[in-house]
């Protein structure tokens, strides 16, 4: 037997004799799997977003629903939050119309929580609110240096001029999860009033994004369920529906409803009306 | 007939390497499951906010942008770390899809990983025990469910550790060198790449004793005639040279410049950056000091297994036996060797020493930092953590592999001496 063969033969020999080194390694294979399962599980549990994200790229890259908004107009919404995609700048990349911003309702209103409809208490105009807001917002803020700082093209340096947003439309438009399977949003413009913050109920538009090959309910907003304006399949092979609200309105209930023309702000609630 | 032994050795090695290299990739890869998390959302919309603001994604408006915060932080916090800024700016502006930055973030721990191997086999000469690090890193490694740096906040520490460990490696071969100037240009290059790292993340401050062992135990390789401590005294002494002057400057220039100029004029430095000591400080750092261990992060359902999880599984089993068996014929070979030459001795000692305060160095320090925060004192326990535990748990799998190592050929032994009689 050659030297090298006979390293071998104890070398394997020594391998299989000894318990302790294959228990390690029996112990080593163990802790890996359950870590490894343990990592992919916290992974997992990270993607809570990902259909809200998802849903936003199709609504602002796929989907018309802003074909009317125009550069430099105005949002208000309820669930905007510059923490996420839903923001002013990720708005811009993805459908190109550059907002003078998205605004969260706090900001406009901050004293929203405590002014109530049931007490007639009166929001005021959201023309004059909005505009003033413009001028104090950081987000995306730095100081140019060198060639940079003598431009002017800051986007709210150039907003905040007097009359510069005069022509803008103002909306109201939200976006969040109606339900774990379906991503809504609406949009509606105001209406030019200096006292109250009204919407033109008529002209509202609203969208569905669902990851189900059918919707399942028909939304409602204001206790109107509104009917559908088309459907479409996108990219992400989710459904898009269109929305607006019907000439002959009707509860979830069924029942017919007064036609409104107009709506508070505060009155836009999301709801559901049973498919037929 | 050496050659042919060799070449066998050789490729039982790289076996193992490329057989546990695999699983600790695999491992990492399921970072691939997860979105943005944590302080990634908001900073993947920057890009965004810079188009919106300024019209147009630059060059130059993302670096605009990056040194404006470097600039709020600086004056505000006290808080030097430009390069994170920089980073994550430019990341989160041409790796806009989620797929394009989950492959960064895997690429640069896995990066960070393979570095650790390297440094590790500098160290110790030996790929058995590199190798062993690397399979305990697969152990080590657990995301968190509170702050985790390895799904989120912009590869802020794997990008921390491959600047430390580089600069670990240059000081290394800073040390190792005969040639003073060349010696000096080697622990220019780790001065500079270690004022990174501390730019990066300031934690790479406290990291200062890496590079003093890799310095040293290159140091002690380059002395044949090393028997005893006094001779080591000898070697401690040489953190003097010039060669590793470069990294002192560095080190002491972060320093003042933090600690003595940019803190003492911050205007709005937060609770969360003072610093102070308490009795809750103990606890915080006894309860930091175990957080690398496998499992430790464990929790009510981990143990559910999903079918993607039972077939990662069964391949682990199969290429961990490969490659254990591969590793552990190996390791018996130098076993029969070194006990025949009887070659045991000081030097492997020393390295043992400086190995060890090496890897606690990257244990300790994580919880030496958040037990002097008092934001800290009442959050931070066995469950709860902050993102310098990636540091802890790439110290403690040198540490694991370490003890492993020394198990493993223990228990190799008494077959060799089996063999003998």
């Amino acid at each position: 037997m050659s030297r090298h063969s006979q390293g071998n033969e104890l070398t394997l020999r020594g391998f299989k004799s000894n318990i302790v080194n294959r228990r390690i390694v029996a112990l080593f294979v163990v802790i890996l799997i359950v870590n490894f399962n343990h990592n992919l599980r916290v992974s997992n549990e990270n993607t809570a977003r990902n259909f809200q994200y998802k849903s936003w790229q199709t609504l602002t890259k796929e989907a018309a629903l802003f074909k009317d908004v125009k550069t430099s107009d105005i949002f208000i919404s309820n669930n905007q939050n510059d923490a996420f995609e839903t923001n002013a700048g990720s708005f811009y990349a993805n459908t190109g119309i550059r907002l003078a911003y998205l605004f969260n309702t706090s900001s406009v209103f901050p004293n929203i929580v405590d002014c109530q409809l049931s007490t007639n208490c009166k929001l005021g105009g959201v023309r004059q609110k909005s505009i003033s807001t413009i001028p104090n917002l950081t987000r995306g803020t730095f100081v140019p240096k060198r060639n940079g700082s003598k431009r002017i093209d800051d986007w709210v340096g150039i907003n905040s001029r007097p009359g510069a947003l005069d022509n803008s439309t103002i909306w109201a438009f939200d976006m969040f999860l109606l339900t774990p399977t379906t991503y809504f949003s609406y949009l509606a413009p105001f209406l030019d009033n200096e006292t109250e913050s009204r919407i033109d109920f008529t002209a509202l538009r609203a969208a569905t994004v669902t990851n189900n090959q059918a919707n399942e309910f028909i939304p409602a907003i204001a206790n109107v369920c509104l009917i559908q304006d088309g459907e479409t399949k996108t990219i992400s092979n989710f459904l898009l529906t269109y929305w607006k609200v019907p000439v002959d309105p009707k509860s979830p209930s069924g029942t017919s409803v007064t036609e409104r023309e107009s709506l508070d702000f505060r009155e836009i609630q999301a709801g559901s009306c049973v498919l037929k | 007939m050496k050659a042919v032994i060799t070449y066998f050795r050789l490729h039982r090695l790289l076996s193992a390497y490329i057989g546990l290299g695999t699983i600790w990739v695999i491992n990492v890869s399921s970072i691939f499951r997860s979105s943005w998390a944590g302080d990634d959302w908001p900073i993947s919309q920057t890009p965004f906010w810079i188009q919106w603001r300024y019209g147009a994604l630059t060059i130059w408006n993302i670096w605009t942008e990056a040194m404006f915060w470097n600039d709020q932080w600086m004056k505000g916090a006290g808080r030097f770390y430009p390069l994170t800024w920089i980073e994550s700016r430019f990341v989160f502006s041409y790796l806009m899809e989620l797929w394009q930055y989950k492959t960064y973030q895997i690429t640069m721990l896995i990066l960070a990983g393979i570095l650790l191997v390297v440094v590790c086999y500098l160290f110790s000469k030996s790929h058995s025990f590199s190798i062993l690090v690397l399979a305990s890193l697969s152990l080590t490694v657990q995301f968190r469910r509170d702050f985790d740096p390895h799904l989120a906040f912009a590869v802020m520490l794997p990008s921390l550790l491959i600047k430390i460990l580089l600069a670990v490696i240059l000081a290394y071969f800073a040390g190792a060198e005969r040639r003073k100037t060349v010696g000096t240009v080697l622990g220019f290059f780790a001065g500079v790449i270690f004022f990174a790292a501390m730019s990066t993340y300031e934690f790479g401050f406290l990291l200062f004793p890496m590079l003093v062992c890799s310095f040293l135990i290159a140091e002690i390789s380059n002395d044949r005639k090393l028997t005893n401590a006094s001779t080591l005294k000898i070697h401690v002494s040489r953190l003097l040279s010039i060669k590793f002057l470069p990294i002192v400057i560095s080190w002491i220039g972060y320093g003042l410049y933090v600690f003595a100029y940019l803190r003492p004029n911050a205007v709005a430095i937060s609770g969360s950056y003072v610093l102070g000591l308490s009795m809750s400080s103990f606890k915080v750092f006894f309860s930091q000091l175990i957080m690398g261990l496998p499992l430790v992060s464990l929790r009510q359902g981990d143990l559910s297994f999903s079918t993607l999880s039972l077939v990662i599984g069964a391949v682990f089993i199969i290429i961990a036996n490969l490659s254990f068996k591969q590793l552990f014929l190996v390791m018996q070979q130098k076993v029969a060797r070194d006990d025949i030459l009887s070659k045991e001795g000081d030097r492997d000692k020393f390295y043992s020493y400086f190995l060890l305060l090496f890897s606690l160095t990257m244990i300790l320090s994580p919880g030496l930092m958040m037990s002097m925060q008092p934001t800290w004192w009442n959050r931070a326990d066995f469950s709860h953590t902050y993102l310098g535990v990636m540091i802890t748990e790439f110290g403690t799998a040198v540490l694991i592999a370490y003890l492993l190592n020394r198990v493993v050929i223990n228990n190799l032994k008494p077959v060799i001496l089996k063999r003998k009689n």
